[in-house]
Order: C-alpha cells, then structure tokens, then sequence
C-alpha cells in the first residue's frame, strides 16, 4: 500500500523524473531547484503541489438540485534562512509557474522581515528526508461508478428520507466526493505524493409541526464510494437518516430538559467530539502553551486525567473519510497514544513544535490546501474504553429503550440523580486555555427503572475537559470511529473524523451541565 | 491591476466559444483575480512558522452554462481549468443537467459598468501593502503589542491586505467583460490571552485611529476579565436575567437565527422558519419598530460595498423585513425564479469575497449603551458565545455557553462570570422590553432577557 524509504542523499536528489507528462518538467524544476538554492544559498523549502476534482449532487425532496463540478490546483512554497526566519508562497497557476521567481519573493519577504525581533525555527534542518510514494486500492473506486449511479443512490436515500411523511418532512441530501492529490518535496531530498479521495452523503432533516420547526442531519463518509455502494455501510447512513426524520417530528412538541446536573451516556459520535474539541486540540503542540496540557512551562506528559480504561488515540485509518497517511511537510504520519491507560502520553505536534513542547515529532501537520500553512492536527481520534459492556449488535440496532435496559441490567442508572441519554452530535467549541467545552446534540432522553425513554429538545453539554475524562466510569460496545466533521482550526476546513464505544458513560460532575 | 488576467480570460473565452464541443445557448463567467499579504504574531512572539508573512496569488472563476439542448452546467474552475479546458469541456457535458428552475443568464438592463465604478470598495493603499510594503502591518501589530502588554500575557494578532479584480462576461458575444471592477479588503484581528478578542475589516487600510479605538475598549473592559466572581452568590438556580450582548454576539445571534431563515432556497424548500407564502402575504414575524434591511455604505468602504453578485445582479439595498412584516428571501437567480420574485442582493462569501457582509436591524428605539448600563443594577454583559454554531436556527430555540460574562452591579462592572444562557430568540427579540443598542458608535448591540445559569 505505501512505499516509504528514507531518501539516501543529503540535500541531493534522489528521485529521477520520468518526462511522462507535462508536469514532470515543472516537478523536476521545483525538486532540483529547492536542493540547488539550498547548496547555494542555504534557504530551504518545502514545497507543496495540489491537484483536486470535486463533485456536488444535491437532491432536495426526490428532485436533483444541483451538480457543481469543481477543481483546484496550486503550488505553495514555505523557505527558510539559516536564522529560521520563514516566509510562504503560493500561486494557483501550477504548472505554469515561475520557481525562480517565487524563490526571490521567498528571499525578499524574509528579508523584509529580518529588521524585526521575530520568532525563529530551525527544526526544519534536522527532520529526517523520506521518499513516499503512496498507491491504494480500494473496494468502491470512483472509477467504477459514473454519475448516474451516484444520482440514483442518493435520490433513492433522499426519497426513503421523507416518504416517511412527506407532508411534515423536507430533506435536501447531499452528496460530495473529492480527489486531492499531493506532492510535496523538500530541499532535503524529501518527496512524497500521495491522494487522499473522500466521499460523504448528508441529509438535512426539517420538520415541521404543532407550529414547530425542528432541523436535524444524518451524515457518514469514506474514502471512497462506500458510503453509497457498500451495503454495510449505506445501511448505517439509511438507518440514521430514518431515526433522525422520525424522532424530529416527535421534537416539534418535545418539552425542554431541565439544566443542572446529570448522569450523562452520550453516543460515540459525541465522544468523537469530547475527543476531537475538548481534548484533541489542546493536544496540538501548537496549541500546548497556556493550555489545560500546560503546566510549568512543559507538557503534562505521565500526569493521570482519566481512569486506567480510558485511551485517546490519534493517527490515519485507512479508508476513513479523513484518512490521511502523510503530514504537510511531506513524512509519514504515526499513531499518536495521546492518552494511554488514563495518562498522558504523547501530543500531537510537528517538527516545529516537538522540540519546544518537549515531545518527540509524531508529523502530525495538515493542511486544506496549497495556499494554507501547515498546522498541527487530528485526522482520526478515538476515545476508547477498555473494558466495555459488551454487545453484538450494530449500533443502529441499539434504541433508547434497547440502551435504557443496559444501562439498568448492569446498574449504570444513577440513583443520586437523573441519567441523560445524548444523542447524534451537532458540533461544538472549545478554549484550550481553560478546557471550558459546548457541545450541542440532537436530542436528549431521560433513562428511567420503568424502562419508559422520554424525549426532550436538544440542550447544550457544557463542561470542563478534564472533569469529563475523569468522569467517564463505563462505555456500551465496541469502538465506531466513523464521526465526521470538519475541523475549522485557523480557518483551514480539513475533514476530520473519529469515534469511541457505542456509548460512553460520564458520571455527574460539578463542573458538566446539560442546558 | 494584472491586465494579463484580462488578457488569459479574453483568450480562453475566445477559444472555448470556437471550440466544437461548446454547443451553448449561453452563459456567464464570473472571475476573481486576487492578490494578498497576510502576516501575524502569535502569543507574543511575532511571525514564525505558523505565522510567517504569507503572499497568495490566485485566479478563480465559476462558469454557468445553458446549453442547446436546455441542460446546464455549474463549473468552479481555477486557472489550470481555465488554461487546459480543452480537457475539461467533456465532463462539464457529462455532468450537465437538466434544472426546470434554471435561470437565464441575467443582463441588467440601466446598470452599467460605469454604475458599479462608483462604489467605494478599491483602496489604492492596500494594493502598495499587498506588493510587498509591509512595514504599516508591522507598525499596527507592535502598536497593539505594546498598547496592551501591561493588561495581557499572551498576545496574538492577525493582519491581512487583499486586493481583487472581478470581471463578469456574459453570453457567447462577449469578446470583453460586461463587468470589469477592483475591490480589496484589509484588517486586523487580536486576542488576548485567548479570552478577550477585537477585530476591525473594511475596504480601505485601518488607521492608527481604528486601532486606537480597538486598544481603549480593550483597555476598558480586558482587565476585569482577571476579577471572577464566585457565580453561586449571583445565580444560585436558573434565573431570568438581563443581558447585553456586545456587537459581535450580537452579530452571531442575527446571522444565526434572522439571516439563516431569510435565504430563500431553505425558504422555498420549506426548511426555514419562514414559508414563501409568509413572505408573499407579508405576514407579521417581528415587532412593529424592527426592519431588517440590507444596504451599501458608500461612504465608510464596509465590505458590503459591492456593486453586483456573482451572478451578475445589481446589490441594490433592500428590506428583507420591513415594520415587523416579511417583504423577500434573500434571492438568487434560480430561487428568484422558484418564488417568481425578483432576485435580491445575494449574501454569500462569492459575492463579497469575505464572510464579513452584514444585514443591519433598523429600529426606532436606538439607545445609548451606557444608559442602559447605568439603569440596569443587575446583569451581565455577553463578551463571547461558545457553540452558536451548534444551535438549530429553524425553532429559534438556543441554548449556548457565555464563557466571559460580565457582571454589572449598581450599573458599573463586577467582575467575570461563566454562564449558559437559554430561551428563543424570536421570543426574545420580538419582546418588548428588548432594545436595539448602539455600542460605542461601532455596531447594534442588544438588551434583553433571558434563561441564565
């Protein structure tokens, strides 16, 4: 699946262009010029080239909508001078650019900068060089499907939406599928080129009833086409849009919960957001200093913030929707243990933040695009629970009621107070200074002894990041780490996705509130 | 500004409507060529790899074609596109559609070029940043470095200069563009120990004066942020309570929950709080004192200041809501057509080139902040919401976190507090005792009650 070598040449090139297309001149001009302007002048540069296709389909209520066809491409050059001074560059007139010209802006921009007392890396130099070339196979290549079949797939999911009443219901599906291709080279050598295709299917879910107005949205993705053509997989997405569409009908005259403080069972995609907002981000060594991960002046690594079952982890997983196996600065990506066995272990962080952060180089960076500068960030994080109340069946199959009668069989029904049931994530924000998090759900049922479910409205879940992970005391069934999102740091929209157990119980905690 | 832009557009234009598979009725180009400059500081320390001076150059362009045969093809194409679309012009065919509610191309018919020129929205000034002459970008950054050191420990700043020229073509006979304007952008964005954050954007250079403003109201309000306050002695349960929310909550509450529901795709679609036969039938939403409305402001180069859409419709000001009673969605073309009203302004990040664009509350009550402050001898003032995004704009129901609230005792501040603030902002805004703000001549503000805890 992946080649990965460590590239034998210091500051040379060891990687010999085949003139196979009209882009191998240009690749070989940006490759050989990065290494040359190093030797001679001792800038280094990263270079990044982008090449994405993208398609839209929007049905609303049974009809096609809408088709956008969309593509991208561009260079973009990070250079640095021996003091670690750095500037950046981009042009979306790949591959008819001028390198050289670039190059001088690059020198003048640091130049410019250089009267000033600014801040200054030189980790660059000492990141190892690797060639990877990256090819995968996949079971629902785009290519064999045309766009007919697409249509066809989410009519089909969009109409089975609201026929289950089409007076009360609108739904606008949509369905969207893009290729990025990356190269990026290095003055060290370096040159990796990968493709990172996703797809995701999404309905939006209005109701409207008793004069109320409830929105929901069902949402799964992948890399490639399996999220409509895998059954497995189409199924999860069918089952989820149908429970939405009826449990917001049932909405429209749903009372409020009451705030205060609760037992709280929120389901894997929640978790994937306590992970991903609450912990994950303040686990970005960009992100460390004056964060909850921060304590006298150095990462909080081997300090307990959850009990012995609990383990954050982040890295790519293949054929996920944020699959990605490369970072922005062109090495491969680890798995990163952030939490293990309730301690923390590593953060996420990239060779400009590793050696400040004190924590070993996990290449974890990203970007959105050419134009964008690398950052520190999650692809897929998982929030796991070692020791599960164990089930067999899918998660869809798991009802409030079905869940209600596991929480009382294995006594995890609080007796000091109510017990929540959170249902389906709709985003939420985090202060990595403080861990202060929100997270807002799609609907709330109150767990009870009569194993009688009542539905609520959505209210917020609110809370300390830390009292969270100390609270979680249990979880029902296995890890499901199909949650996507897009993560919105400094403005770049990179997919993101993740998961937990089925369900993860927090206990009630002073300092996490519903509503 | 780049007249070799115009030139790649005129040539490709020229070629693609020679090309043998190009078998159009008609159809619109829309392009933007950009050129920006963007550096920062982050926490004290000023550029770095995260936030190294940045330059950008791009040319973008979307292409809406109807063909002979009545389908159409939506194409968001980039310079490679534009450049290699002998290449393309196959799947633009194969992904054509027929669309019973697709538009015409739109010609304005007594707005010209000329018209659009008058808008103020190019700043010469920005363009000399964006080539390279960076230093007043470093100047402002230092100026609020220092201003406010001795009441943050962590200090970030973002700023940024753009520039971009826009040419709409339109129809198989347009050997040059119908539209040919320059518009460009600049500001400035700080946060104090990631807690307290200010930002001012327009389409000219920000002055030392602009920024002096953001620096005394940090001045003002960031230090108290220090004093917390023990939130049991205020609220021991859920309690109605008086609130002020400054203009950017504000700001985030309008576009949530009044520009959500004003679009008139999830309008006609039924998928808004709204129907088109609300709006057809004027029916009465909002109190009789409040108007929604957007405008240009030709005088102060807001980032509304843009002469036409993307499609080519002139930004005439409009109300969407006027007295209390809906008048139109916000419509483009297609949805124009759908609800057989005339298209509107149309407000989207491909029509201003930012995500700045605003609608603006008219009302007739419009107090003072401070009176209301001085008057109110309990309450708190809302620096910041954390999950508005979160929140289902169709009910109008919220329920978010207000992680930096201030407490106003006696009429004077008292000190921080964290809260969550519930209740529907329909209800709330439609209530009588709510009142439309002006805070510190800057932006609407607003006064009302809510759930807080």
């Amino acid at each position: 699946m992946a080649h990965s070598k460590k590239a034998p040449a210091d500051f040379g090139a060891p990687v010999k262009f085949m003139e196979a297309d009209k882009d191998s001149k240009i690749l070989k001009t940006i490759y050989e010029g990065s290494a040359s302007i190093y030797k001679n002048e001792k800038i280094y540069l990263i270079s990044r080239i982008q090449k994405k296709k993208a398609l839209s389909v929007t049905i609303i209520n049974g009809e096609l909508s809408d088709i956008t066809s969309s593509s991208r491409c561009g260079a973009g050059i990070h250079a640095f001078d021996q003091s670690g001074a750095s500037a950046f560059i981009s042009s979306n007139t790949f591959p008819q650019i001028d390198f050289a010209a670039m190059c001088e802006s690059l020198k003048k921009l640091i130049a410019s900068s250089s009267a000033y007392d600014i801040k200054r890396n030189k980790d660059i130099f000492k990141l190892e060089a690797q060639v990877n070339i990256i090819k995968n196979e996949y079971p629902h290549p785009y290519e064999k499907y045309d766009l007919a079949g697409i249509i066809e797939k989410a009519k089909a999911a969009n109409k089975k939406t609201q026929e289950i009443d089409r007076n009360r219901l609108s739904v606008t599906t949509n369905c969207t599928v893009a290729i990025d291709d990356f190269i990026i080279m290095r003055s060290d050598g370096t040159f990796s080129s990968f493709q990172i295709p996703r797809a995701a299917v999404s309905s939006s879910i209005t109701a409207k009833d008793n004069g109320q107005t409830v929105t929901l949205g069902s949402r799964l993705g992948s890399s490639d086409l399996s999220v409509l053509f895998d059954d497995a997989v189409h199924s999860d997405f069918m089952s989820q849009s149908e429970f939405y569409a009826r449990e917001a009908l049932k909405l429209c005259s749903a009372p409020s919960i009451e705030a205060g403080k609760y037992r709280v069972v929120i389901d894997y995609a929640l978790a994937k957001g306590l992970a991903h907002e609450a912990f994950g981000h303040a686990a970005e060594a960009d992100l460390h200093r004056g964060s909850i991960l921060w304590k006298d002046q150095k990462f909080i690594k081997g300090e307990r913030v959850a009990s012995p079952e609990v383990n954050i982890t982040d890295g790519p997983i293949f054929n996920d929707y944020a699959w990605q196996p490369v970072g922005a600065n062109g090495n491969l990506r680890s798995q990163t243990e952030i939490v293990k066995n309730g301690l923390v272990e590593k953060s996420l962080c990239d060779i400009f933040s590793s050696r400040e952060a004190g924590v070993s180089n996990e290449n974890s960076e990203r970007i959105e695009g050419f134009d964008c500068p690398a950052i520190p960030r999650m692809t897929n994080i998982r929030l796991e629970y070692s020791r599960p109340v164990k089930t067999d069946k899918r998660f869809y199959d798991l009802t409030p009621l079905e869940v209600n009668k596991m929480l009382l069989e294995n006594g995890l029904i609080a007796a000091d107070c109510e017990t929540l049931l959170l249902l389906g994530y709709k985003g939420g924000q985090v202060s990595p200074v403080n861990g202060d998090f929100v997270f807002n759900c799609s609907m709330i049922y109150k767990m009870n002894s009569e194993l009688r479910p009542e539905l609520y409205k959505p209210a917020i879940f609110a809370g300390k990041t830390l009292s969270a992970l100390s609270s979680i005391i249990s979880a029902i069934g296995p890890v499901k780490s199909d949650a996507l999102g897009t993560c919105g740091k400094n403005g770049q929209g990179v997919p993101s996705s993740g998961g937990s157990n089925y369900f993860l119980v927090i206990d009630k905690n002073e300092n996490i509130t519903i509503g | 500004m780049k007249d070799k832009v115009l030139e790649t557009l005129n040539d490709f234009l020229g070629r693609l409507c020679a090309h043998k598979d190009f078998t159009a009725e008609d159809f619109r180009l829309t392009a933007d060529y950009n050129e920006s400059l963007a550096l920062g500081q982050k926490e004290n320390e000023l550029l770095g790899p995260y936030n190294m001076p940045s330059i950008s150059k791009s040319l973008t362009a979307t292409l809406y074609i109807r063909w002979l045969d009545k389908k159409i093809s939506n194409v968001n194409l980039n310079y490679a596109g534009i450049m290699d679309f002998e290449k393309e012009i196959a799947g633009w065919r194969e992904k054509s559609f027929i669309d019973e509610w697709a538009p015409a191309v739109w010609r304005e018919e007594t707005f010209d070029n000329n018209d659009a020129l008058k808008y103020k929205m190019y700043d010469p000034e920005i363009a000399g940043v964006v080539e390279g002459n960076a230093q007043f970008l470093f100047d402002a950054i230092k100026l609020i470095d220092s201003k406010l050191k001795p009441v943050s420990k962590l200090i970030t700043v973002n700023a940024f200069a753009s520039i971009n020229r826009r040419f709409i073509f339109l129809g198989p006979s347009a050997s040059n563009p119908v539209y040919d304007f320059k518009f460009s952008s600049a500001g400035i964005a700080f946060e104090l120990d990631n807690q307290y954050s200010d930002s001012f954007i327009k389409r000219r250079m920000f002055t030392f004066a602009d920024i002096s403003a953001l620096i005394d109201k940090a001045i003002k309000y960031y230090p108290a942020f220090s004093v917390q306050l023990d939130k049991k002695e205020l609220l021991s349960r859920p309690a109605v309570k008086n609130i002020v929310l400054t203009p950017s909550v504000c700001e985030s509450f309008v576009n949530k929950y009044i520009l959500s529901n004003l679009y008139a795709k999830p309008v006609v679609e039924k998928q808004a709080r709204f129907s088109l036969s609300d709006f057809t039938s004027q029916e009465k939403h909002f109190r009789d004192d409040i108007s929604i409305k957007f405008e240009p402001d030709f005088d102060e180069y807001e980032i509304n200041n843009i002469p036409l859409t993307y499609e080519g419709v002139q930004c005439a000001p409009v109300y969407f809501v006027k007295n209390g009673r809906l008048q139109t969605p916000i419509l483009d073309l297609k949805y124009s057509k759908k609800a057989e009203m005339p298209p509107t302004a149309y407000l989207s990040h491909d029509t201003f080139q930012s995500s700045e664009y605003k609608i603006k509350i008219e009302t007739g009550e419009y107090e003072c902040v401070n009176n209301i402050l001085e008057d109110m001898s309990e309450g708190f003032i809302i620096f910041d919401v954390l999950g508005m995004h979160t929140q289902d704009h169709t009910g109008g129901d919220f329920s978010i976190s207000a992680p930096h609230a201030m407490v106003i005792h006696e009429g004077k501040p008292a000190g921080m507090v964290k809260l969550s603030i519930s209740g529907n902002f329909f209800e709330i805004l439609n209530h009588h005792n709510t009142k439309l703000l002006n805070w510190y001549g800057e932006g609407d503000s607003m006064a009302l009650k809510c759930l807080c805890s």
